[in-house]
Order: C-alpha cells, then sequence, then structure tokens
C-alpha cells in the first residue's frame, strides 16, 4: 500500500466512522447523543491532550493530569472573590503550571531512570496527594463555580442547545489540538521533544537538555489540565476535591488509548467519540436493560473493538 | 406553581399551638395518671414492664428557654401500666403537644418479650455512660459537611448532661463518629470498628441509602440495634434490628404525587438511581402515581455516580419528554452537579421533587443555586426557619455548645434523631440493655420528639415514620425553607 495512504488510513477510518456514526444517530432519532457527545466529550478530549502529550514525550501515564485541573478550580474559585474572572483564571492556570513543573522537578526528574511503571505510581501519588491537600485546606465539600460566558441559548444544533461556555471549549480545544500537531511537525523545540523521548541519549549528544524538556513538557500539560478544568467545569455550576480525576480522568485516558497514544489530533476525536458513546449508550432505547453503569461499559466494548481491529489506536502510529 | 392545601397549612405551629391550648382541659387529667404511671415525656403508649422508676430531673437552675427538661418533664414509678390506646396507635401527626411537654396519651397492655437478651447485650452500657456509633459520608462521592458532623454529633447530649444529668439514670452519652466514605463495604468496616473497639452500644446510619442498608445488616447479624432516617425497604424490611425514625422512600411516594397533583401537575417524569435497593422507591411511585392519577411520562435509571455525559442526556430526555415535573431519587452530587446543572443548560426548569434527606440538605442549595432553585423534597425535619416554633432548645443549645458556630440542618437532624434515641433511653429505664431497648421500641405506641412525626414501631413493622416535612429551595437565601410541616402519611 502506499506509505501515504497508509499514513492516513487512520484519519480515513476515523472520517468514515463519524460520518457513519453521524446517520446512524440521526437516522435512528439519537441526534441528541450527537451534540451531547461533542460538547460533553470535548472536555475529556482536553483532558486527553495533556495526558498525550507527557506519554508522546516520556512514556508516561500521568494520574495527575486531572488534579492540575482541580487544584486549578480552586485556585479560581478562591480568586474569582478577589479580582475578575478573566485575571483569576489566568492566576489558577499559573499554579497549573507551577504544580506541573514542582511534579516534575520533585517526583518524576529522580525518578527518570525508574521503570515507568514506577513513574505511573508515583503520578496516582500525586493525585491522591492533591485531593488530600485540597479536601486539608477546602473541606470536603463543593463549591460554586461561575462560568466565563453565561448565555445557554444562542445555538441550538439538533434540538441541544449549546451554551456558550461549551462552545469555547470546542474552539479552544481543537486550536490547541492542532497548534501541538503543528508544535511538534513543523517546530524545532517540538521535533527535539520527540527525539527526546525516543532517543534520549542520542539528544543529550546533540546538546539538548532532555531534563529541560521534561520540564517545559510537564508545565504545557499541567496548563492543558487546568484549561479543561476552567473551561468544562463551570458548565457543572459547582466541583469539589478531585472532581477532574473521578468524573474526567478514566473517560479522557480512554479517549487518548482510543486516539492513539500519541496522537494530539487523536486524542480530540476520541474523546469526541467517547463522549458521543456514552451518550448514546445512555438514551438509545437498545441499552435500556443494561443493568448498572452502561455507558461505562459500552464505552470499553468500543474500545475493546478498536484495539483488537487497531492496536496502535485511530490516529496512532504502529510500533516499530 | 406553589398551591397549597388547607389541610397542610391547617398544621402549622400556630394552629398547632391553639389546638394544644383547646386540648388542655382535656390533656391535663390524662398527664396527671399516665405521670402516676411512669409515662414518659414524648411517649405514648408504653407497654414495656419493669421500668426502673427513675424520673428525669428538672433542670437545675436551668438556662435554657424550653420550660422543660429536654424532652421535657417525666413521670415517677414503672413504665407499665394500662391504657386504653390499642398497640400501634399514634399521635395524630401536627396536633402534638408542644415540644418539651408530655404526650400523655394511655398505655398499653405489657407485651411479650420480642428480643432476648445475648452475650453482648449491654456491651457499650456502663453506669455512668451509653456509647453511641454514628457513621455518614463525610468524604467520597457524595460528601455530607464533615465540621457539622463534628460539632453536631453530641450537642444534644452536652445539652442533656447540662440540664438534665439524672435523665438516664446517671449516664451520659458518648458519641463516635466514623467517615463511610459513600462506600458500603467501608460502611461494614467503620461499624464494626465502632463496636467491637468503640464499644457502641447501638449506631445509627447518619446518610447515603447503600451504607445504611450494608451497616444495618451488619448490625443485625450482630444484635446491635441500628437506626437511621427512612430510606429504601428493600434489603432493610427483614432485619429485626433495624429501626427507621422517618418514613421510607417507599413509603413517601403518596406524598410526593400528592404534593405534585396538589400543585396542578398530572404529569411527571421519574429518575431513579440505578442502586438495587431503589427499586422499591421505583416501583412504589409507579404504583402510587397510578393511583393518584399522575402520569409517568418518562421513566429511567441513572447511574450511581453519573458521569456527566450521562447526566446531560438524561437531562435532555426530561427536557424532550416535556415533563414539567420529575420524581428524583439520586445522590446530591447527581443532582447538583449532574441533572440540575444539566437542564439549566437547556433552559429546562422543572419542579425537581423526591424524598429525603440528603437532596434537602441545604449544601444542595448553597452549592447547586440558582439550577436547585425548584427543588423540594420531604424531610424528617423542617427547615431552620421552623425549628425553633418546634423546639427552641435546639438554637439555645447550639448557641452554648456549638463552640460560636451557627446552628444548621445537618445539626438538626443529629439533635433530632439523638433526641428521639434519648426519649427512647429514658423508656427503655435503668436496665439497659440492647434487648431491652429494642423491646421498648416495638412495644410502645409512640414516641414523639416534637420534631418528626410520632414515630410508631411494631414488632412486625420497624419503619416507624408517621408523617414528614415538606422542604423547599430558596435560592435568595440559599437554603430550604419549609413548605409544609408534618404531612402525614397515607
Amino acid at each position: 500500500m502506499n506509505e501515504a495512504l497508509r499514513a492516513r488510513l487512520g484519519w480515513i477510518v476515523g472520517a468514515v466512522l463519524a460520518v457513519g456514526l453521524a446517520v446512524v444517530l440521526i437516522v435512528t432519532g439519537e441526534e441528541n447523543a450527537l451534540v451531547i457527545g461533542v460538547t460533553q466529550g470535548s472536555a475529556y478530549g482536553m483532558v486527553a491532550l495533556g495526558l498525550v502529550l507527557v506519554y508522546k514525550s516520556s512514556g508516561v501515564f500521568n494520574f495527575a493530569q486531572g488534579e492540575f485541573g482541580t487544584v486549578a478550580l480552586f485556585v479560581l474559585y478562591l480568586l474569582d472573590f478577589e479580582t475578575n474572572y478573566w485575571l483569576a483564571m489566568a492566576g489558577a492556570l499559573a499554579v497549573a503550571a507551577v504544580m506541573g513543573f514542582l511534579t516534575e522537578r520533585i517526583v518524576i526528574r529522580p525518578l527518570f531512570e525508574a521503570p515507568r511503571v514506577i513513574l505511573l505510581v508515583a503520578t496516582a501519588g500525586v493525585a491522591l496527594l492533591a485531593i488530600g491537600v485540597q479536601i486539608w485546606f477546602g473541606d470536603a465539600q463543593g463549591k460554586p463555580i461561575d462560568k466565563a460566558f453565561d448565555r445557554v441559548d444562542r445555538i441550538t444544533v439538533l434540538g441541544v442547545q449549546v451554551t456558550d461556555q461549551q462552545l469555547a471549549l470546542i474552539v479552544v480545544l481543537v486550536a490547541l489540538a492542532a497548534l501541538l500537531a503543528l508544535f511538534f511537525t513543523k517546530s524545532n523545540l517540538g521535533l527535539a521533544i520527540i527525539g527526546a523521548s525516543q532517543e534520549p541519549t542520542a539528544t543529550e549528544l546533540v546538546g539538548i537538555s532532555v531534563k529541560r524538556l521534561s520540564s517545559f513538557i510537564w508545565v504545557i500539560a499541567a496548563v492543558l489540565g487546568g484549561l479543561a478544568a476552567v473551561i468544562a467545569v463551570p458548565n457543572l455550576g459547582s466541583f469539589g476535591p478531585g472532581i477532574m480525576t473521578s468524573q474526567f480522568l478514566i473517560p479522557a485516558f480512554t479517549a487518548a488509548v482510543l486516539g492513539g497514544m500519541t496522537s494530539l489530533p487523536g486524542a480530540f476525536v476520541g474523546g469526541v467519540l467517547i463522549g458521543i458513546v456514552q451518550s448514546v449508550a445512555t438514551s438509545a432505547p437498545v441499552f435500556q436493560d443494561i443493568p448498572g453503569t452502561k455507558s461505562t461499559l459500552v464505552v470499553f466494548i468500543v474500545l475493546l473493538v478498536v484495539l483488537l481491529v487497531r492496536p496502535q489506536g485511530l490516529l496512532g502510529k504502529p510500533a516499530r | 406553581m406553589t398551591l397549597r392545601s388547607n389541610t397542610r397549612r391547617a398544621s402549622s405551629p400556630t394552629r398547632r399551638r391553639r389546638i394544644g391550648r383547646a386540648l388542655v382541659p382535656l390533656l391535663l387529667p390524662m398527664a396527671l395518671i399516665a405521670a402516676a404511671c411512669g409515662q414518659k415525656d414524648g411517649v405514648a403508649g408504653t407497654a414495656e414492664d419493669g421500668g426502673s422508676g427513675a424520673s428525669p430531673s428538672a433542670p437545675a437552675g436551668s438556662q435554657a428557654p424550653a420550660a422543660t427538661a429536654p424532652g421535657g418533664t417525666g413521670g415517677t414509678g414503672g413504665t407499665g401500666g394500662t391504657g386504653s390506646t390499642t398497640p400501634g396507635e399514634t399521635t395524630v401527626p401536627g396536633q402534638t403537644t408542644p415540644p418539651g411537654e408530655s404526650t400523655v396519651a394511655p398505655t398499653q397492655p405489657p407485651a411479650a418479650a420480642v428480643y432476648e437478651p445475648g452475650d453482648n447485650d449491654a456491651d457499650g452500657v456502663t453506669d455512668d455512660k451509653i456509647v453511641i456509633g454514628i457513621h455518614a459520608p463525610v468524604t467520597g462521592a457524595s460528601p455530607i459537611p464533615q465540621e457539622s458532623f463534628d460539632i453536631g454529633k453530641d450537642i444534644y447530649w452536652q445539652f442533656v448532661n447540662e440540664n438534665a444529668p439524672d435523665r438516664l439514670f446517671g449516664r451520659e452519652v458518648e458519641v463516635v463518629f466514623r467517615d463511610d466514605e459513600f462506600d458500603p463495604q467501608r460502611a461494614v468496616q467503620v461499624c464494626r470498628e465502632m463496636v467491637e473497639e468503640e464499644g457502641a452500644f447501638l449506631l445509627v446510619g447518619g446518610g447515603g441509602a447503600d451504607q445504611v442498608t450494608a451497616c444495618a445488616q451488619y448490625a443485625s447479624e450482630n444484635g446491635i440495634p441500628y437506626l437511621s432516617a427512612g430510606v429504601n425497604e428493600e434489603g432493610l424490611s427483614d432485619l429485626e434490628t433495624y429501626f427507621a425514625t422517618s418514613l421510607t422512600y417507599s413509603q413517601q411516594a403518596p406524598l410526593i404525587v400528592a404534593q405534585l397533583k396538589e400543585e396542578g401537575f398530572d404529569q411527571a417524569a421519574l429518575v431513579v438511581s440505578d442502586t438495587p435497593s431503589f427499586e422499591d422507591f421505583n416501583e412504589s411511585v409507579k404504583t402510587a402515581a397510578e393511583e393518584g392519577g399522575l402520569e409517568l411520562i418518562f421513566e429511567t435509571r441513572i447511574n450511581k455516580n453519573a458521569d456527566p455525559t450521562e447526566s446531560a442526556t438524561v437531562a435532555q430526555q426530561l427536557k424532550n419528554s416535556g415533563a414539567e415535573a420529575v420524581i428524583l431519587l439520586a445522590s446530591p452530587v447527581v443532582y447538583v452537579l449532574g441533572l440540575a446543572p444539566g437542564a439549566a443548560n437547556q433552559s429546562y426548569d422543572p419542579r425537581w421533587i423526591g424524598p429525603g434527606v440528603t437532596s434537602g440538605l441545604n449544601i444542595v442549595t448553597s452549592i447547586g443555586c440558582p439550577n436547585v432553585g425548584n427543588g423540594e423534597f420531604f424531610s424528617p425535619t423542617p427547615g431552620l426557619d421552623l425549628i425553633t416554633d418546634l423546639d427552641p432548645d435546639f438554637q439555645w443549645a447550639y448557641k452554648q455548645f456549638g463552640g460560636g458556630e451557627p446552628a444548621d440542618d445537618i445539626g438538626l437532624q443529629l439533635w433530632s434523631i439523638n433526641k428521639a434515641i434519648s426519649i427512647m433511653l429514658e423508656q427503655t429505664g435503668q436496665e439497659l440493655g440492647r434487648a431491652a431497648f429494642m423491646n421498648t421500641l416495638v412495644n410502645t405506641a409512640s414516641f414523639d420528639n416534637g420534631i418528626y412525626a410520632p414515630l410508631a414501631f411494631t414488632p412486625d413493622d420497624h419503619f416507624g415514620g408517621t408523617g414528614a416535612h415538606l422542604l423547599e429551595a430558596d435560592c435568595e437565601q440559599k437554603l430550604y425553607v419549609t413548605a409544609a410541616d408534618f404531612v402525614p402519611a397515607e
């Protein structure tokens, strides 16, 4: 098969699946699930973006990704009383960046040579510590959180209102996925990060500091986590300790794997697909008799099928 | 739509006081007779034989605003006696005597002991102390404010210790508390700890139906009395040591339907958490709706820990169904973080209504407003707006023992159940054991703490609630206020 065609096969399969899914949903009267899936799945996609970024650069599954976001939410909540919303949001992202930096310096870097599974457990530890600190300082109760954009009825698509806040999430996510994809393929820094992840010794030999690159990546990933939280969660009206881990991390991981753990646009596509599948599993009559967490069950069945057919995920590259 | 029936209004505190005054000439002679028979405050129709006869003291130099000791005056002598009421007869909800005064219904004949003392019958009781264990979720997926629990768990007992130290025959009550983390397995673990390590005499479930069910099953296997606000019946109805101190979810189903009809709704949707223990509520609502002429135009079960996508999808389905009222039984997290904002994002603002307790807590309005502004939930206790009328001791005690913290509704829930337990302990008498305590519960016609609708247990029916209060969200104050008090069970 033509190499170029092979490289784009994932995109073609993804596009065909997306169009087919959309048609099926509209024909079967589940068109609401399409819109809800895109709006809700965008939040998963943005968290997945940070997961892919860290995995792509260091091969680490980052279980702390969600808590970069929850910490940002707490800061937004606190600063919102003191200053205007946009400054509060900037402060929240700054604190997320600091948390990402500290995580890399204090936890990841000392374990850089350790097996990846140790790093995975270490990031889970960071997440649990963050949740503990949130409960310690903020108690376990929910807190109300304001939206940046209040209007909810500007746009209606297929019978579902898309709020301005959700619209902002989708726009930011698409822009970030595209920008990061360009960054990793076109910029020297992006290429250096890829090089460091694949051949760290060779990268050091050509004069690039792998450790500095690692700090940079963790800061960017933390900002992405923060951004996901401060845009997505206000749609829920309130938040509590660990909300990004409990409500978003598992779907985001699934989205990242579905999209291909190394593909940034794949994270976006995976997130949206997960959102749609969850929504369909909740509303479609065919799934109504499944007891318990049917949306989770159906999501994992879809994931299993995709990985059996295409182990590298929809947009990931096969391991060589 | 806020139509209220005249009958509900008729049970307002003012009217209750009027009724109380009108009944004074009738009640006074009965009170004297009952007092002579050792009738305890808040107790109607005892059958437990062999009470100790110790009488509760009036507060010596008490500064409490209530005219009586906590729980009121008591009589002397044994608790057995004669009377004319039949077993299970209750005080009429909404027409109880004013708080702090005795309910003086005549007693019923002594009944055979239902419970026999086991090996550990008096564990948790000494000559000067009774240990009570309470569990509730203060962390986890559906947390209740821990500070409220820490402060409120023993304020009633501090109040008793200070104002009527002899009321429980020289014993003080020590409360131990554990966080069950909204996890049934954890609940069993902490209940076991409270019994085996802390020596709890009885256990109290502070919230969370699945945790209550799990811990109650543990308690029943070990002969330990377990009390909680009414939750599901499934999994609890055949437990010998479980006692519900308010209406179960199923028992509230007809009240919910009646309330919706009263407000002018002919159709509603039904959303119930998919935990198996809520199946009885699901079926009860369907039955009540059919009997009450309420059409259920949409029904679904929602994941106990529904994620935002599932909640948004269900909210959209509710909107599409055209339902203007939604009967809801789900965790407050699903309500506050999922369904209510999901509906608000679709400019959909139905009447949310459901059984108590947790969705009717002020924590829901404090973080969920304005999305939950159209919420209405039944509750064993009234809102804080009404409590001073029903029990002035509550606010006073919080000022005295609350460490400067304002009284809240979690504290009110704890105060109320502790007050009910206090009446039960007092009624059991000085020879306190688990079997004697539970025999008292099932052989006493009713217990009235002045806050709950009177409680009436029988050997065959441990769901003791006879009525409920209705709370409605007030998003200007960000709390629930009382929409109707002492709504009787149908």
